[in-house]
């Protein structure tokens, strides 16, 4: 069970439909992971669906249900897709694994420095773009702030700062106040989903060489 | 074969949803397709209307969330969502998809099966929303149906940002207060 949760606005925004793709995919990732923030999004999603019921009807033509009709396919979609794809991995939440059939990444995995690999997948329609990140078991990512805010969900391994230990589940929030130096726990590579909305900006010793190759 | 199907229905209020999208499931049930497309096409029109679609884009989002209706009917659980939660968790990523080209995640859903919490009544969420006085909930509606940031809000109804938040941090605590979710 994660201990760290994204904040319920954010569960309300992609409720009502109000995120970027790149942060709605981190948010419902870690949803699949975490029963209590199901519960609350189940409590946003049916307070919508009471609204919708009890919406004032608007007619739609019957020409529009009669065009459904004449093309409904035979065949309903029942069986699960098993084999993974290129990219996809099956620690991977769900929502991640069907968000890269839906969209294979662009890209291959980068290396960055000595310690980080990142996978970019999508962009949001606000500039968030969003990655999957890996760092190398006991690694640290340099010192660094944030120019907008950075979502990080973490997948698999264990990643350290300041405000405590995230491990799988995990979901962690850092805006333009925030400035850490995150260490990869000991054990297997830490793999994350990540989303920032602008670039971060590291500020150690060897931070302009990163803030140039990342 | 349509005109067959569509001059059959009879309409009753008491047909259960959830068993209208088992009949689509289990016997490609054509009927009970018609009966839920006049029960919850009408007020997705409405919702996608006031969201800013065109009538014909509405119609195209409808469309397509019926034939995506079709087509999962068989992934449908009834233990883990209503079937109105069902149609606009299907219909607000069509819309995304249709008018922000954006491809919104389905949530997947496994809350545990000890039978200790299913807010998913109709009846505990009709009784939270008594709760909310005219102005919390107006900032609720606006928010969660017809999604609206609160920014939004307070410029329609004419309050300070801050007004908005303060009534959405209360109407939130109210609402999770009778459904029992922790904060």
């Amino acid at each position: 069970m994660p201990s760290f949760h994204p904040d319920e606005t954010l569960l309300i925004e992609l409720t009502a439909g109000q995120l970027d793709q790149a942060t709605a995919l981190v948010i419902a990732a870690h949803i699949e992971v975490c029963e209590e923030c199901q519960k609350k999004s189940a409590v946003y999603a049916s307070l919508a669906a009471e609204f919708l019921e009890q919406s004032d009807d608007t007619p739609c033509g019957e020409e529009i249900l009669q065009a459904l009709l004449s093309k409904l396919p035979e065949q309903q979609q029942n069986t699960p897709k098993i084999k993974l794809m290129p990219h996809q991995e099956d620690f991977y939440p769900q929502t991640l694994n069907d968000f890269l059939a839906a969209f294979p990444p662009q890209k291959s995995w980068q290396q960055v420095g000595g310690s980080l690999r990142q996978l970019p997948l999508a962009k949001g329609f606000n500039g968030a773009t969003c990655k999957i990140m890996g760092v190398k078991a006991g690694h640290t990512i340099p010192k660094h702030t944030h120019k907008g805010d950075e979502f990080v969900l973490v997948l698999q391994g264990g990643l350290s700062d300041h405000r405590g230990t995230l491990r799988r589940g995990d979901f962690i929030y850092s805006d333009a106040t925030v400035e850490h130096t995150p260490v990869a726990e000991m054990g297997e590579e830490c793999i994350c989903l990540v989303v920032t909305h602008g670039k971060l900006k590291f500020t150690g010793a060897f931070g302009r060489v990163l803030n140039w190759i990342s | 074969m349509c005109k067959n199907v569509y001059e059959t229905i009879t309409e009753t209020p008491e047909n259960n949803p959830a068993l209208l999208i088992a009949r689509v499931a289990n016997n490609q049930d054509k009927q009970a397709f018609v009966i839920l497309f006049k029960s919850y096409a009408p007020k997705l029109k409405s919702w996608l209307l006031k969201g800013g679609a065109s009538p014909n884009i509405a119609e195209e989002i409808i469309q397509e969330t019926f034939l995506t209706l079709w087509q999962k009917a068989p992934l449908f659980n009834p233990e883990k969502a209503s079937v109105a939660t069902w149609i606009y968790t299907i219909a607000r990523n069509k819309k995304i998809d249709k008018l922000r080209q954006e491809h919104y995640p389905e949530l997947i859903v496994e809350i545990a099966s000890d039978g200790t919490h299913n807010p998913d009544t109709k009846k505990d969420v009709r009784k939270a929303l008594k709760v909310l006085n005219a102005e919390q909930f107006t900032v609720i509606y606006k928010n969660f149906f017809e999604g609206q940031t609160h920014q939004e809000i307070a410029k329609q109804e004419g309050v300070a940002l801050g007004t908005v938040k303060s009534r959405a941090r209360l109407a939130l605590k109210k609402l999770h207060a009778v459904l029992d979710i922790s904060e």
